[in-house]
């Protein structure tokens, strides 16, 4: 199930809240703590299946199992007396992670490389790759390692809980709570834990519901109506690769750019919001990014808790930057490295991350011995920088989304050898917005020479102050003073979206 | 009442208030005919046959229909009523395949049972070899089928709202005229051989010819599929099919790609398996010369004026080109003799024919 989908919103999300809050505060249990909570995390774990079954009863069964493995490995460190017991654990518990995700998304990449290699010809298994698989597993490693490191110990004696062992209910509902698990944020048991054990302790807060209610919203505006919108362009460019001019070209690399970071942050806000509505805190995945004057600080605020996990688990224990130069330099360019092949398995996504690793480690080099906090930079001096990161950032983006690296050098071959040409029908066609079309009739721009490029400028120029100079939805929702004016175009803005979730195609009549 | 209890609520109502304004409206006026007839005063605009059509098989009065592909868009249905008294609903999907002739024909069946009189039926040779599942356009199941809750993806449809119901009432000279749905928008001055021969381009020469049984098998699955059962199914539903004049242009590109006998025998094969019904009526004008061979009845190489529909509704009624177990061979014959003789290269020798086109006037 995703959350822009009309059984999600009309169905799913006020039945599993109304009914989540009703046995968290059952008043026939009000004085049996351990039932009322029990049930409402039932209740919780129950919806998550339901979530993530929906795409495919399989998927739901790998997570059992991925959940399973990963809950007794984990007691196994707590309980485990000797260290060494705990570190063969801990290997056995990450190999058998790696070697999931290794066989349902890499398998076949590795096999076709071998192939292409040693020309042998073994046969790819085409397996269909389990939504979230890369966020859950990530996110249970990072779990056993923190076992491993005696932190989730900590979290539970600080919570009034025995260190040795966690129950399977709140290690369930960790892993699978739904929010969070088919497009992350990756989040850490220190940060849930604490959360769901309060179930059944906490007072219902309206203003944190609203506040969760708000920015779901505007996430699902980011998403339905900006990244889809801009995801129409973007797909006709990457599906006429051949004919496109060079304003094609540079047209299709800003629009995935915007598509990436309004599909990717609003999906995110709509969990951050889920998050609030269940009274939860889910940590923050996104900071204006594209607003970051450097590629170190464009990782501080893009996809923030994936960052977070690979210096914790990958960059300082290789050593990070107290090695020397060398050894700092090749553990940027590793954790980069792995960063492209977890969002894909390619070459394309090898070479995304490795064009990142290398920025990282031009920025260091440039910057060494000089200050530097970009804070502290001139105006001039930090614009010169934000358009150059988002630049570099936007020509990276295009190995991201090409479907191999033959394409996306073919944009980028538009991109120099396409001329100068109006931007294309089918690129403008997108952004042709029923809605919109009143609005151009009133208005008499239709009548107007180029009518077909004005609502294509202007969705970009909004966007665009979005992202560089608009209020982050984040802080919006975080600030908001509830106000008549701020209900009503919320309201219209959730009534907009539910109605966007579903068009009418119209196809070409001319073919026999 | 907290200050943010007060927001939340005024939020929820309104948000439940214009999803129901919009789903209510979409309902009222059902602009895709799912729940009933259409209003009378409503300037309902009819030009998507894929969402369109399931609604109007269901919720239409009609004693008759016309289903196929481009072939039939041209007809107006106001002479299926004058010429054989049969009020006769227009459903047609352009380029369609015979899966999708299954489908529109589950919907009419099922909403009308034994009450369908006739079913008039373009059936496009060359579609019968595809798959048989194979539809042009992905089927929006939603419309199709009878489960009442994914209907949400109709209700609250921003698309169906602005460009199906507020549209048509802002700009109603855009009205669709019930006669004429879907009707091409070529105007006359296209049906011309010059326009014909500009957007031609002549299908490139295959050096070995096509196996004479290479769409046997796929046709016979097709007619055992998706459109044999539904004769059998139906024996007080009469069928009038009709196998459409294209132009010689098409037979042009049947013999470059030198698959003439293989095509004859699709023909062949389809011909043979419907005249086995009692209840079917088959016609063929596949080798009506003084329709084929003038591409002034024609917009490209395939769609032809609705004057020559108007003569293909009275034939339905006279049975001038019906074909019977006992005319097939020789029709086909004479097909083949048309196909293979005809001069091709003369077409291009005067662009600019002055011959005027069949039945001119009577569409």
């Amino acid at each position: 199930m995703l959350f822009n989908s009309y059984l999600f919103i009309l169905l799913f999300l006020p039945l599993c809240v109304c009914n989540f809050y009703s046995m968290e505060r059952d008043w026939r249990h009000a004085s049996n703590l351990p039932y009322r909570a029990g049930r409402a995390k039932q209740w919780l774990v129950a919806f998550s299946f339901w979530f993530y079954g929906f795409f495919h009863l399989r998927y739901l069964g790998i997570m059992l199992g991925s959940i399973g493995f990963n809950y007794l490995i984990c007691t196994g460190i707590l309980k485990a007396r000797k260290k060494a017991g705990a570190n063969l654990l801990l290997a056995a518990g990450v190999a058998g992670n790696l070697g999931l995700l290794f066989y349902f998304k890499y398998y076949d990449f590795f096999v076709g490389n071998l192939n292409a290699l040693f020309g042998t010809n073994l046969a790819l298994k085409h397996i269909l790759l389990p939504l979230g698989i890369s966020f859950f597993t990530f996110q249970q490693i990072g779990f056993l390692a923190d076992a491993w490191r005696g932190e989730v110990k900590t979290v539970l004696q600080q919570n009034g809980r025995p260190g040795d062992r966690v129950s399977l209910l709140d290690y369930t509902l960790f892993v699978s709570f739904f929010p969070q698990l088919i497009a992350g944020p990756i989040v850490s048991f220190e940060e849930m834990a604490p959360q769901f054990f309060r179930i059944g302790k906490r007072e219902f807060s309206w203003e944190t519901f609203s506040r969760g209610v708000c920015l779901f919203v505007l996430g699902l505006g980011k998403k339905v109506l900006l990244a889809d919108t801009f995801g129409r362009a973007v797909d006709f460019g990457y599906g006429n690769l051949s004919s496109l001019s060079g304003t094609d070209a540079a047209l299709v690399i800003l629009f995935y750019s915007l598509q990436l970071y309004f599909d990717f942050s609003g999906y995110c806000d709509m969990a951050r919001g889920i998050g609030r509505m269940f009274g939860m805190e889910i940590p923050s995945n996104f900071d204006c990014p594209y607003r970051s004057a450097g590629p170190t600080e464009f990782w501080r605020r893009w996809h923030m808790t994936l960052n977070r996990f690979l210096t914790k688990y990958v960059y300082i224990p290789l050593g990070g930057s107290r090695k020397g130069t060398a050894r700092l330099y090749g553990n940027l360019l590793l954790v980069f490295l792995i960063s492209g092949l977890w969002h894909g398995a390619g070459w394309n996504f090898v070479i995304w991350g490795l064009l990142h690793g290398v920025a990282c480690m031009l920025e260091r080099i440039w910057q060494r011995g000089k200050d530097r906090s970009s804070e502290k930079m001139g105006p001039v001096k930090r614009f010169l920088s934000v358009a150059v990161t988002f630049l570099f950032v936007s020509f990276a983006w295009v190995f991201f989304r090409a479907p191999d690296t033959a394409s996306a050098l073919a944009l980028f071959g538009r991109l120099l050898h396409g001329g100068f040409a109006l931007p294309a029908a089918g690129i403008c066609e997108g952004f042709q917005l029923s809605e919109l079309w009143y609005v151009c009739k009133i208005l008499h721009l239709d009548r107007l020479p180029g009518s077909f490029l004005y609502l294509c400028a202007v969705f970009t120029l909004f966007s665009l102050f979005l992202v560089f100079r608009g209020k982050n939805a984040q802080q919006y929702a975080e600030r908001f003073t509830p106000k008549v004016s701020n209900m009503a175009a919320l309201a219209v803005l959730g009534c907009w979206c539910v109605l966007s979730l579903s068009g009418v195609s119209t196809f070409l009549y001319f073919n026999f | 009442m907290q200050r943010f209890q007060k927001w939340f609520a005024g939020f929820l109502i309104l948000l439940l208030t214009g999803l129901l304004l919009a789903g209510g409206l979409v309902i009222w006026v059902d602009p895709f005919f799912q729940y009933h007839k259409p209003l009378s005063w409503f300037p309902y605009l009819v030009d998507n046959q894929v969402y369109q059509n399931p609604g109007l098989a269901k919720n239409m009065e009609y004693d008759a229909v016309l289903l196929g592909s481009s072939m039939t868009t041209s007809f107006n249905t106001d002479w299926f009523e004058e010429v054989m008294g049969l009020k006769t609903q227009k459903l047609s999907y352009n380029g369609s395949y015979p899966k999708d002739l299954a489908n529109i024909m589950d919907l009419v069946f099922d909403a009308k049972q034994d009450r369908v009189k006739a079913v008039f039926m373009a059936v496009d040779e060359g579609t019968f070899s595809a798959d048989t599942e194979e539809t042009k356009f992905p089927i929006t199941g939603y419309l199709y089928d009878k489960n009442p809750w994914n209907d949400v993806q109709y209700l609250f449809n921003k698309e169906v709202l602005l460009d199906y119901i507020l549209r048509p009432l802002a700009d109603p000279k855009d009205k669709s005229d019930w006669a004429e749905l879907y009707k091409p928008w070529w105007t006359d001055e296209y049906y011309s051989k010059a326009t014909v021969l500009m957007y031609y381009t002549p299908a490139k020469q295959r050096e070995e010819p096509l196996p004479a049984d290479y769409f046997t098998q796929a046709v016979e699955k097709n007619m055992t599929e998706n459109i044999c059962p539904y004769f059998e199914a139906h024996p007080e539903t009469e069928f009038y099919i009709f196998f459409p004049p294209y132009s010689i242009l098409y037979w042009n590109d049947v013999r470059n790609g030198r698959e003439l006998e293989a095509v004859l025998n699709r023909i062949s094969c389809m011909a043979r398996r419907m005249l086995a019904y009692d209840n079917v009526h088959l016609f063929s004008f596949l080798a009506e010369e003084q329709i084929v061979c003038n591409l002034n009845n024609y917009a490209d190489e395939l769609h032809y004026h609705k004057d020559v529909c108007r003569y293909i509704t009275e034939c339905f009624q006279s049975g001038a080109c019906r074909l019977t177990e006992e005319n097939l061979e020789q029709h086909l014959d004479s097909l083949e003799k048309l196909v293979s003789e005809y001069d091709y290269d003369a077409i291009w020798d005067d662009w600019y024919d002055a011959a005027p086109r069949f039945y001119e006037g009577r569409g």
